[in-house]
């Protein structure tokens, strides 16, 4: 069957165009329709791609905004109609955005004026350089430019670790009083972040993934921060502590929000960061750095506390088993390795490193108890690896900070009064205080803690040193709750400081990381 | 330029094109990064002044993000189907326009290895089939565009357009029969 002159033509286009063969041999192969062929062949060939023409890069950044703008209003149309947003949302969200079209059209055309080269130069700048303004422009066209929460988060993590970075680089450069810039850069970043992460959950989204990033990724800076911290000179160092702060807060604020989906992780997360506090301290402890093993442990109980948060929330979701017992393992191992940091330091560091194994054995003994009524203890030891010499320098401490609550509690309940001044309302006695949901009176309270406390010195004599802890620690939890009864006499210390001739009463009050708790 | 075929299609922006099929706006917004430049670029060739090829590269992409789920029932590649938006676009934006200025405006390529004369009349020669192909009725348009401009395969055209092969050949044969006919008129 013979070949239609389309076939033929459009096969003879495709010849010719590949190199396949030249016109010449197309009609020769196809003598009967050369005729016909040719001039209809030759006008194909001539028919050429347009000019390489190129939108302008202003154009296309504007359009690409306005383009996402306009989807999020289609997207914001239908959710209006549902029920996730209130009345008042989308019209400011959308006057926002809007002004940020303006904004960062006039950020691409600065750029534009400056070209790319300058905008790639720019990327090594650090503050105080001329093109560092021009960095953290293309960084928030960047963020403008991206629309998924995820995505913007990661964008985020990204700044925030370029202000590390810039951090590190400025310690190298001898730059230390642009430090505080890129502090407060990191801040702003981690701040975006977490904001973003929580308006995804506002939008009832799961946010486990964004959740795990940040916490992941804040884990990790903290390790960062540490070691700029170690070389920072004096002037600097404030700013690194701030930096390290809003970290801890941004791990924190993410822990909380992956441990509603996912507590496992979130422990796995948080006892990672334990663990790299840890490892910190234990070289902060090896140079004989006390004052950054002494930051070390403070880091050290605070992600404690993370830790005790999604315990919790684990247990409201009924999966804590796997949760505790990721405790009772790594409670296990800080507990060693905080026994070796205690015996390296000199003595007065040691009160610092007591009061973390005895926030890591509480950790400890709570995660026993949880995984015992389950019978899901397995291999973890039921009682926290301390050695014996450390076991009765805990009793001591305990011992010591229950008195000390106990005289604060004393001051409370007599009426809190100084030089004529009252710091604290006397109390009757027969005021309702709650204690982990048991609510008895003051009186009754006190009493019990003072049998706690005749237990504890009696345990202690005995020479059971973990018994004698424990049990002081009990007697101290219970002063500590009658203290914070009225309020007043930390509220008043910590807003106005020590009045002149008006101090707390003698040798009593909290030690300094309790008041700092409250 | 670029290259005929679009086997790019089938590589890493299929999986943003599926994102984008989704509703994922992100994936979209790279969809728009990558094919941007060619969007208007052919647009240009059509409307031959920068501010409507950038109006209309504009309308292309939301109307791509809105028919998007259209989408997936073709097997074209992407960037066909958003040069099958461009047209209808461009078709409308004539529609109501009764100046034909844009057909005279200069967009042709220049051969840079050639004389000075010679580009003169290359530039010329691509100035009138520009016009005149401009002039064809819409199909006949379209399927010379994307073959001949566009560099697409007629595999590529034909699911685009929604037809078989052999119709696209013969939509292209009718196409340069009449576009002979017209620049021999216009020759005479």
């Amino acid at each position: 069957m013979s070949m239609k002159i389309e076939d033929i033509l459009a096969e003879c286009i495709e010849d010719v165009k590949t190199g396949r063969c030249s016109v010449e041999d197309c009609l020769a192969k196809y003598p009967s329709v050369s005729k016909q062929l040719e001039p209809l062949l030759r006008l194909a060939l001539e028919i050429r791609e347009p000019p390489d023409v190129k939108p302008s890069t202003a154009f296309k950044v504007k359009a690409r905004v306005q383009l996402m703008e306009q989807i999020q209003a289609m997207r914001g149309v239908t959710k209006w109609r549902g029920f996730r947003y209130s009345g008042q949302r989308k019209p400011i969200l959308y006057k926002r955005r809007f002004n940020m079209v303006a904004i960062i059209v006039a950020i691409v055309l600065a750029v534009s004026a400056l070209g790319g080269g300058t905008v790639y130069a720019s990327q090594d700048s650090l503050p105080g350089d001329v093109l560092y303004p021009v960095k953290l422009g293309t960084e928030q066209v960047r963020l403008v430019l991206t629309t998924s929460d995820t995505a913007k988060v990661e964008l985020c993590l990204t700044f925030a670790n370029s202000r590390l970075e810039e951090m590190a680089a400025l310690v190298e450069k001898e730059k230390p009083e642009k430090i505080s810039i890129a502090v407060n850069g990191y801040e702003e970043a981690m701040a975006m972040a977490i904001e973003k992460m929580e308006q995804a959950s506002g939008k009832g989204l799961a946010i486990a993934d964004i959740s795990e990033l940040v916490a992941a990724a804040t884990s990790k800076h903290l390790s960062v921060l540490d070691k700029v911290g170690g070389i920072v000179p004096e002037e600097a160092k404030g700013a690194i502590a701030q930096a390290k702060g809003v970290s801890i807060n941004g791990l924190g604020n993410a822990l909380r929000a992956l441990a509603g989906e996912n507590p496992e992780r979130a422990m796995e997360i948080n006892l990672a960061a334990v663990e790299g506090g840890l490892n910190r301290a234990r070289a902060n402890a090896e140079d004989n750095d006390i004052e950054g093993l002494e930051d070390d442990l403070d880091d050290f109980e605070e992600l404690n506390k993370f830790g005790e948060e999604i315990s919790v929330i684990a247990r409201g979701l009924g999966k804590d088993t796997t949760v505790e017992q990721l405790v009772g393992k790594a409670t296990s191992i800080h507990l060693k390795v905080l026994a070796l940091v205690w015996e390296k330091v000199p003595d007065q560091a040691k009160p610092a490193i007591e009061r973390a194994i005895a926030t890591s054995a509480r950790g400890h003994e709570r995660a026993v108890t949880a995984l015992e009524g389950k019978g899901a203890l397995g291999d973890i030891p039921k009682e926290p690896p301390i050695p014996a010499g450390i076991q009765q320098e805990l009793a001591d401490t305990m011992l010591a900070w229950a008195e000390l609550q106990k005289q604060a509690t004393d001051f409370n309940l007599e009426g809190g009064i100084r030089n004529g001044i009252e710091i604290a309302p006397a109390l009757n006695g027969d005021e309702d205080v709650e204690i982990d949901g048991v609510v008895k009176t003051t009186a009754e309270w006190y009493d019990e803690a003072m049998d706690y406390l005749d237990e504890a010195l009696a345990a202690y004599e005995a020479g059971d040193y973990a018994e004698a802890k424990e049990k002081a620690e009990l007697a101290k939890d219970i002063f500590d709750a009658l203290n914070n009864l009225t309020g007043q006499t930390i509220g008043f210390w910590n807003l106005e400081g020590e009045p002149e001739g008006v101090g707390p009463p003698d040798d009593a009050g909290p030690p300094d990381d309790e008041g700092e708790e409250e | 330029m670029h290259e005929e075929g679009h086997a790019e299609t089938k590589g890493d922006d299929a999986l943003l094109i599926q994102r984008a099929i989704s509703r994922n706006a992100d994936a979209f917004g790279r969809l728009y990064d990558m094919y941007v430049d060619r969007v208007y670029r052919h647009l240009y060739y059509r409307v031959g002044n920068v501010a409507d090829a950038e109006d209309l590269t504009q309308q292309v992409f939301l109307k791509a993000w809105q028919a998007i789920d259209r989408y997936k029932k073709t097997a074209s590649p992407f960037v066909a189907w958003l040069m099958t938006i461009s047209h209808n676009l461009v078709v409308d934006f004539y529609r109501t326009k009764k100046d034909k200025t844009y057909l005279e405006a200069e967009v042709t390529a220049d051969d840079l290895a050639s004389s000075p004369e010679r580009i003169a009349e290359a530039r010329y020669v691509q100035q009138q089939l520009r016009r005149v192909t401009l002039q064809l009725p819409g199909e006949q348009q379209q399927v010379v565009l994307l073959r001949f401009v566009e560099g697409f395969r007629y595999a590529e055209i034909a699911a685009v357009l929604g037809k078989s092969e052999g119709a696209i050949r013969v939509i292209l044969h009718r196409a340069l029969v009449k576009l002979r006919h017209t620049l021999e008129k216009e020759r005479d």
